[in-house]
């Protein structure tokens, strides 16, 4: 991931930011600027809700070099508050807790680093609503 | 508008070639396919390859191409789009026949992911979805199917063991096929011993790192000689579908019927027309996925149907006679072009599993889960 990249991105990914359009009420995440439905490109930015409900999630065990020493790992495919459907890794949670239906909310976390003295990415993360 | 054929096809042995280069393994495809086409002069090259410029950081393949196939003056385009670049490619060459413009068109379609090591390779695939979002939170290409694979098995009540028998079909077809990766046959115990990769897909549920190059000659109607040879390319269709996370049921794949009404309303086939599906399945579970949403089975229907017998050579739907992604292999930028070639040696009646009296193929073609997607009917020279 290059700096340039990460310090252009990091609004969404520090925040849940997407982009809304007012004629079909759908958002959008990451945020993209013109509507999917009806090609609308006066979209506005919204705050996502920050909990949801898990629909399914899986367990990843072979990932890319930077996560190889988080895995395995759980991602959850989370259906927001509003509707909003995202796929975000889950966190702080054990096995035994993850069903389809639970309640999860937002976590903001570090996703990985670049080496010792590198750049250190964060990014969201969702667990278990306690 | 022409007609277009397919006069030559060519294509190297799918392996993990440690000692063969990119370049190597699309001259020895594209000379195959040349001496195949009985030394036809192609007018342009088109090269698919997706992840050259990862995975051996070379842009500008197909003019290094032609000059290593040694045509000084030849028109050359590369195409890259994902899984299904292949088939954007024979789309592409097929459009330019049709204009009437040129006469022979030299496809080449080649991967070489052996280069580098796996997890570079898993990071190279994972560019072909929204790399700023997706490999940011570490969303690998198999996490996706394996999140699919879960919600189907639960609305339908299907075991695992129903679709990693669809692994168990491939293999069994590629013990017979000289050119694929794995010719050996496996059971269903052993692929659901294999490591997890993203559960619950196994590694051995997943097609394999395959390095390969396949090439075809394209051409008109009047560059046909020999009748018996030649296969007509009666039509290329092509959907997309929008991101995984917006769509309202994850189990319909629209991009396959969006190409398969437009196949319909352009050749007027009907699906018991066609004698053999070869079909891109990635990871067991798009197999029955494919088959349900190209409606060649109702819903929930194609674990049944492989059970049954329904896809074997003389079933009544042969499916992947060259042993699929899974046991022919999948070098991703080639692989629509080695599930052409195959169509072709059916349709020859040269193929290894031959089908009896094949006279229609469709091969299907697909990146991603599903948000793009080909179709391509093949017929015998009529």
């Amino acid at each position: 991931m290059s700096a340039p990249s990460y310090w252009r991105e990091k609004v969404y990914r520090y925040r849940l930011i997407a982009t809304y359009c007012e004629n079909c009420n759908k958002k959008f995440y990451p945020p993209r600027p013109i509507c999917l439905y009806c090609n609308n490109q006066n979209l506005k930015e919204v705050k996502l809700p920050s909990t949801g409900t898990l629909l399914e999630y899986v367990q990843v065990f072979q990932t890319f070099p930077e996560f190889s020493k988080l895995a395995p790992y759980y991602l959850g495919l989370i259906k927001l508050d509003d509707g909003t459907i995202i796929v975000a890794q889950l966190t702080d949670v054990e096995r035994s807790e993850l069903k389809e239906g639970i309640r999860v909310e937002a976590v903001f976390r570090k996703m990985y680093e670049d080496g010792e003295a590198g750049l250190i990415y964060y990014g969201i993360k969702f667990r278990p609503l306690a | 508008m022409s007609e277009v054929y397919i006069t030559g096809i060519g294509y190297t042995q799918i392996s993990e070639h440690w000692n063969k280069s990119i370049k190597q393994l699309a001259l020895e495809a594209s000379i195959k396919a040349i001496k195949d086409s009985n030394y036809l002069k192609p007018d342009v090259i088109i090269v698919s390859c997706s992840l050259s410029s990862f995975l051996q950081q070379q842009e500008s393949l197909s003019n290094l191409l032609r000059d290593y196939l040694g045509f000084t003056k030849l028109p050359n385009i590369r195409i890259e789009s994902g899984e299904c670049s292949g088939a954007a490619a024979l789309e592409i060459a097929s459009s330019m026949i049709e204009s009437g413009r040129y006469k022979n068109i030299l496809v080449i379609g080649v991967e070489k992911p052996s280069d580098r090591l796996p997890q570079e390779y898993n990071a190279a695939l994972s560019s072909m979805q929204d790399r700023e979002y997706y490999y940011y939170n570490g969303i690998t290409h198999a996490s996706l199917f394996a999140l699919i694979y879960k919600i189907y098995m639960k609305k339908y009540g299907l075991k695992q063991e129903d679709i990693a028998s669809f692994a168990v079909h491939d293999h069994k077809m590629a013990l017979n096929v000289d050119y694929a990766q794995y010719r050996f046959s496996i059971s269903v115990d052993r692929i659901l011993s294999s490591p997890i990769v993203a559960e619950p897909i196994r590694l051995f549920e997943i097609f394999p790192t395959s390095d390969g190059a396949s090439a075809i000659m394209v051409s008109s109607k009047d560059q046909v000689e020999n009748k018996d040879y030649a296969i007509k390319l009666d039509a290329i269709t092509s959907a997309s579908d929008i991101n995984f996370t917006y769509r309202n049921d994850f189990l319909t794949f629209y991009s396959f019927h969006h190409a398969f009404e437009e196949l319909r309303k352009r050749t007027k086939i009907a699906k018991s027309d066609i004698n053999f599906l070869e079909i891109h399945d990635s990871y067991t579970i798009a197999a029955p996925l494919i088959i349900e949403n190209l409606g060649f089975a109702d819903k929930s229907e194609a674990c049944r149907m492989l059970k049954e017998g329904e896809f074997e050579k003389d079933g009544s739907l042969p499916l992947n006679p060259s042993g699929g992604l899974k046991a022919r292999g999948h070098p991703i930028g080639a692989t629509p072009l080695y599930q052409v070639c195959e169509a072709v040696l059916q349709l020859r009646g040269k193929a290894s599993n031959q089908v009896n009296n094949a006279e229609v193929g469709l091969v299907q073609s697909m990146n991603n889960v599903a948000d793009q997607s080909y179709l391509i009917l093949l017929r015998r020279y009529k």
